[in-house]
């Protein structure tokens, strides 16, 4: 059983390295932080800043540090959706180098469950570790070229998550891993095609 | 000291109301500047109500209200009468009970989390009812810093105060969903509350769309949840639920009745992602083989659109930045939660599962936040803030939650800086949150609230009276802009203007796209026909009439409205026919 839910994650785990490669046909690794000039960034904190009532007030809401805390923000709460692994961004979204999905569906469960439920010996260290990822990560404009960082964390996710599953109700997760494997197969189905 | 001390939480909650206040009324009939034609639809409907009893399509006391033929939940306009008739018909009075049930919200909401954390005594049965006399109940420390803080974060809510400040039906539901919650709970101690628990609810069931499915599904969930509680007491409840259940029934009745009718039907079907669809579904990829049919299936489709709706009710990225696409949904630069609430939002979450105790405000919470993204997630709109309202409060409470456990934590080891750090994050998020509301808001989104035509209004008592004047009408609905602005009189407006008899008012879709409003005909603006051979004034805005064009036909300026960033909102032009 162990290893059919160990092929079962990789398996799983197989969409997302396959819908990168083809969402990001020309990889660029050059890496963009947050800190980079932005005219258009400084051009808006102009703008606003004359529709305040003093300058003190413009001065505190509207600084250069705001561009980047925003941007940084940004970054973090995309990483941070769970319609960006799942569904690759939310409905008729298009949003560049983020629209392709990157874990089935039905993975949410063991991820979820492993979060909030699985005692683990190792679980605060990979909580730990996947958590300073993200906080680097999110310093990425392009950050979903370097999300492929948190990809092994995930896999353990889910097989940690799967094996405590069936620990607790073999019948619902024997279930429970079929139905993966067919919706697995579908998102692989939408990828071939 | 200590009876200073014991003024604390009062004063606290005192002060989450005068801020609740003054964030929900400071300037509500100007900001938003303009009125939007739902608003004004609400308005003039009510004060139609109160001049003639019938709305402005002259059917007596409608259980929906036709507007334009995308029936609007009734409970908010028949509210709204008596504001009309104490302050006159306005955007004050019209946005005036939606920042009151806003305010009234936050000690309710203080209440409610108290009661859901009251603890039960060790040694008494928590299921029986003996448990929730209040000899037997205490409210721990943990229980006033939930309440207190829930009602101070609500109070400066800017989701919240959004849907306070502005005429929609939601925020009515909200207060009345939150009313009967609160009474559902006290009646567990004194069962004859349940008969108006059972009202509040049914006023929140039909005060907006979303409660019609929200509401039933909490009521099934509390009754279960404290079924013991009522069993073991049955002779005390059997009446007081047998009451409940028949004026429950006698209220949503109406409701129930037209709920299949076309007029009902016809903007759920619009915007609802299950429907036959105008346009392609999400995620449909051109694949003419074998394979494309099954992964086209529009049934399989449908359901992952619908759940990656859902689950953008709960993604931190429009929770706390981006908000609602909508440009009278939300606030400049704001998402609908504080950006500093998001650490509290993860704790509480983590919290909200692994605590053992409070389950009655687990319940409540899970409830809430599972099912008032439902009605939402089955539209087409990504991330609702109107529809999905009600999940203020479950969001409110889960970062309430993490943050009173924080506190718990943190407050032996922080010095008397910790008053200062907390007064500073107020401060900085009201500040922003008041600058936001009322200089950027108006500024940037003023387009969106049918700013301009008050002001195009005010100009009309200067022009040639002889002369008709022609309201375009290709952007909107704006005849109810000028019955609303002009406090039209009803009789007259019903009389000169016929859409359908009584007895097609919920099946009869077809509208009437001209109307008559004293010296205004408001219809679609056609070149030629009502520039070339007609002697009148236009009232247009820029897409319908650019600065070429009146060139090109010859027309004259009389008055042109900008928008309050510059840009041009409305123009007030005179044809010069051809001879």
């Amino acid at each position: 059983m162990k290893n059919f839910i160990l092929i079962l994650s990789i398996l799983a785990f197989i969409i997302w390295p396959l819908n990168f490669f083809r969402a990001n046909p020309q990889l660029n690794l050059e890496p963009q932080t947050i800190f980079v000039q932005d005219y258009q960034g400084r051009q808006l904190i102009l703008r606003n800043i004359n529709l305040y009532p003093n300058v003190y007030l413009a001065r505190l809401f509207q600084n250069k540090a705001v561009i980047v805390t925003n941007k940084y923000f940004n970054n973090l709460f995309n990483i941070l959706d769970l319609n960006y692994y799942f569904f690759g961004s939310h409905p008729r979204e298009v949003v560049g180098g983020l629209n392709y999905t990157r874990l089935p569906l039905l993975t949410i469960l063991p991820i979820l469950w492993f979060l909030f439920i699985t005692q683990h010996p190792k679980k605060k260290t990979f909580l730990l570790s996947i958590s300073i990822f993200i906080l680097i990560i999110s310093f990425f404009i392009n950050h979903y070229v370097y999300d492929f960082i948190l990809w092994p964390f995930f896999l353990l996710f889910i097989f940690y998550g799967l094996e405590d599953l069936i620990k607790i109700n073999l019948n619902f997760s024997t279930i429970f891993s079929f139905c993966l494997l067919i919706e697995t197969i579908y998102e692989l189905a939408h990828l071939i095609s | 000291m200590k009876n200073i001390r014991k003024y604390i939480p009062i004063s606290i909650l005192l002060f989450s109301i005068f801020i609740g206040i003054f964030f929900r009324f400071y300037k509500i009939g100007d900001s938003p500047v303009g009125i939007y034609v739902d608003e004004a639809s609400i308005g003039f409907n009510a004060y139609s109500i109160l001049k003639t009893g019938k709305d402005e399509y002259g059917k007596f006391m409608p259980v929906m209200f036709r507007s334009f033929a995308t029936f609007q939940s009734p409970v908010y306009t028949y509210l709204t009468v008596p504001f009309v008739y104490l302050f006159g018909l306005s955007s004050f009075s019209t946005r005036f009970l939606s920042a009151l049930l806003g305010v009234l919200s936050i000690p309710l909401l203080y209440l409610l989390a108290k009661q859901l954390t009251a603890h039960v005594i060790p040694g008494f049965d928590p299921e029986s009812r003996k448990a929730w006399m209040p000899d037997q109940v205490r409210h721990d420390n943990l229980s006033t810093k939930l309440a207190l803080i829930s009602a101070f974060l609500l109070s400066i809510s800017p989701w919240h105060i959004q849907y306070s400040r502005t005429a929609y039906e939601s925020n009515v539901a909200l207060f009345f969903l939150l009313l009967g919650s609160l009474l559902f709970l006290k009646s567990l101690k004194k069962p004859w509350l349940l008969i108006f628990s059972t009202i509040s609810l049914a006023i929140s069931f039909n005060a907006y769309r979303a409660e019609i499915l929200i509401v039933p599904v909490l009521l099934v969930v509390l009754v279960f949840r404290f079924y013991k509680v009522i069993t073991s007491n049955l002779k005390l409840f059997l009446i007081p639920m047998i009451l409940s259940a028949l004026v429950g029934l006698l209220l949503i009745a109406p409701t129930v009745f037209i709920l299949r009718t076309p007029g009902f039907q016809a903007r759920t079907t619009s915007m609802n992602i299950l429907s036959p669809t105008l346009q392609t579904t999400w995620g449909y990829l051109d694949n003419t083989s074998r394979l494309g049919k099954i992964i086209n299936n529009p049934r399989l489709l449908s359901v992952r659109e619908f759940i990656s709706l859902y689950t953008s009710y709960f993604s931190p990225r429009y929770l706390f930045s981006l908000g609602d696409s909508g440009p009278r949904k939300a606030y400049p630069d704001f998402g609908t939660f504080l950006v500093w609430q998001f650490p509290f939002y993860l704790f509480g979450l983590y919290l909200l599962v692994k605590e053992k105790e409070h389950k009655g405000l687990k319940t409540f919470i899970l409830v809430l936040l599972l099912v008032s993204p439902i009605p939402a997630a089955l539209t087409r709109d990504p991330y609702s803030t109107l529809r999905s309202l009600p999940m203020v409060i479950p969001l409110t409470l889960i970062i309430s939650f993490g943050l009173s456990k924080f506190l718990d934590l943190t407050w032996p080891y922080l010095n008397k800086s910790k008053y200062l750090i907390l007064i500073l994050f107020i401060f900085y998020s009201s500040v922003r949150m008041f600058i936001s509301i009322f200089y950027h808001h108006d500024y940037f989104r003023s387009v969106y609230w049918n700013y301009g035509w008050r002001q195009a209004l005010d100009v009309v008592p200067i022009l040639d009276p002889k002369l008709p004047v022609l309201v375009d009408n290709s952007h909107g609905d704006t005849y109810i802009e000028l019955l609303f602005l002009l406090n039209y009189d009803p009789v007259t407006y019903q009389r000169d203007n016929f859409e359908v008899q009584n007895t097609e008012y919920y099946t009869n879709m077809n509208r009437n796209k001209t109307k008559n409003v004293g010296r205004f005909t408001v219809k679609n603006f056609q070149w030629g026909i009502d520039t070339d051979h007609v002697n009148q004034y236009v009232i247009a805005d820029n897409i319908t009439i650019g600065a070429v064009q009146i060139k090109e036909h010859n027309l004259s300026i009389v008055k042109e409205i900008q928008f309050p960033n510059g840009e041009i909102a409305l123009r007030i032009l005179k044809t010069a026919p051809k001879k």
